[in-house]
């Protein structure tokens, strides 16, 4: 037996009657039947509810069914499954909560469906959103590393400049300018030298960039002898320095040139493969 | 040997949750009619009725066991059980055809005039004088709603709907008819001589 109201503090008295009459959504009358399961009180006053109602059903007039519907039913209810019957069920007046669930709990189940379809759909947005936005960054920091290389490669630049300034000093020396050899090249080189013609300082721009590990390298050339003298890779802008330390005083060279590695073909008319530029050096004794 | 038929309508539910066939066979005798004739007044077609019948007293065979003695009268617990099989085929048909028959919209914005012709239904087919005596006591606005919602199968809000009035004015109008239906009821009960 129940004990009455101890877990229903709320009783849906405004519903019990409507209940009663059937005209509740499917949805009230589930809660309502809830509740029943474990409201005595509840349950007395629905039944009375029902005894009204029951009395506006049987007052129609009465009208027997067809013979056969009888044998029908009775030949059906054999293939029924007894298991089935509910031999503890809580109390509650009418068998039909179960059903009331099923038709309560599927529109729920397809509202929820649709819920999470609609979440995924708002996810995947967001999700697209913060992709677009990843990307977007991705290519700011791209192009900020791109703008930081070209800082950093002029810094580089003006740290030889710097250099070369300070190493060079005031003293006297002489600059060898270094022109294509070929007119399908758009670059130059300055070779700095110093007074004494032992150090000197080239530096390239309008260079095509080699891929590593290919370089530029400088040769002294005297009466048709080349001495290596150094080697020098340039930026992406096509910049490049480099300090050589010759066996010999630069002045006592006849040119100083540039080549790229032998592989590299700069020009498919250089008669020299890699042979980029070129510089006429001066006797010391020509003033400038 | 058990003789059926003299046994009391608890009894019989009693022993039909034991899985007594002869005992349902009893309880059909008795009900039958009462269930066929609301599935008939409601549904108005004999296949629809016999279908409606039919489910009801298999619901009860299965769900006998439910049914506790004391919480009323096994009649309104099977008239409970009809009825409430009835609204069910009787909305499924309203929600199949407001999907299939946009007709169907059309009949719900002139149930006035329906509630009117099934009123005047209502009142021949009654069992009279005392159901109509308990429903005369309402206000029109009241025993519209009770007609609306029994007999037809609709919902409060349909009604509201239909009626083209607000919903908690509809479930006020519920709550105090059946209210006034119960005691009304009751003291003819108590009235009504033998």
């Amino acid at each position: 037996m129940l004990s009455p109201d101890l877990n229903n503090p709320i009783h849906p008295d405004e519903q019990l009657s409507a209940y009663a009459l059937d005209v509740l959504s499917d949805v009230e009358a589930t809660v309502v039947e809830v509740h029943l399961t474990s409201c005595v009180t509840c349950q007395e006053t629905v039944a009375e509810y029902q005894a009204a109602a029951a009395m506006l059903g049987q007052s129609v007039n009465q009208i027997p069914p067809p013979p056969a519907l009888e044998a029908l039913i009775m030949a059906t209810i054999p293939r029924a499954e007894v298991s089935d019957r509910p031999q503890d069920t809580v109390v509650h007046t009418r068998p039909r909560l179960a059903g009331r669930l099923t038709r309560t709990l599927v529109p729920l189940a397809a509202a929820l469906i649709v819920v999470m379809a609609l979440y995924n759909l708002v996810g995947y947005f967001l999700l697209s959103s913060q992709l677009d936005h990843l990307q977007k960054e991705t290519a700011m920091l791209a192009r900020m590393e791109s703008m930081t290389a070209q800082v950093s490669d002029m810094t580089d630049w003006l740290t030889h400049l710097k250099v070369a300034t300070e190493w060079l000093g005031p003293s006297a020396h002489q600059d060898v300018l270094l022109r294509p050899l070929h007119p399908s090249i758009n670059a130059a080189g300055m070779l700095l030298v110093a007074e004494d013609g032992r150090r000197a300082m080239l530096m390239v721009d309008g260079l095509p960039e080699l891929e590593h590990p290919s370089s530029y390298h400088v040769w002294l050339v005297r009466n048709g002898e080349r001495q290596w003298a150094g080697q020098l890779r340039v930026d992406t802008h096509g910049r490049g320095a480099v300090t050589i330390h010759p066996p010999e005083p630069v002045f006592q060279y006849d040119t100083v040139r540039l080549a790229a590695d032998p592989s590299v073909s700069m020009s498919s008319q250089d008669e020299r493969p890699g042979m980029v530029l070129v510089g006429q050096i001066l006797a010391k004794n020509i003033s400038r | 040997m058990v003789d059926y038929p003299e046994l009391d309508d608890r009894q019989l539910i009693s022993r039909i949750a034991s899985s007594e066939k002869d005992a349902l066979e009893a309880l059909y005798a008795r009900y039958s009619s009462s269930v066929y004739s609301l599935a008939m007044f409601m549904l108005k077609q004999d296949t629809l009725a016999e279908e409606a019948t039919q489910d009801v007293f298999l619901n009860i065979w299965l769900k006998a066991s439910s049914y506790k003695s004391d919480r009323g009268e096994p009649k309104a617990w099977i008239m409970s059980v009809a009825h409430h099989k009835v609204v069910d085929m009787i909305r499924s048909q309203r929600r199949a055809s407001a999907v299939t028959d946009q007709g169907a919209y059309d009949t719900l914005e002139f149930l006035p005039s329906s509630r009117i012709s099934t009123e005047e239904e209502v009142e021949r087919k009654l069992d009279r004088d005392r159901i109509m005596a308990a429903l005369d006591t309402l206000p029109p606005e009241q025993r519209q709603v009770i007609l609306l919602g029994y007999f037809e199968g609709y919902s409060q809000s349909e009604m509201a709907t239909a009626l083209q009035q607000p919903l908690g004015t509809v479930k006020t109008r519920v709550r105090l008819a059946m209210r006034k239906l119960k005691s009304a009821l009751e003291e003819d009960v108590i009235t009504r001589p033998e």
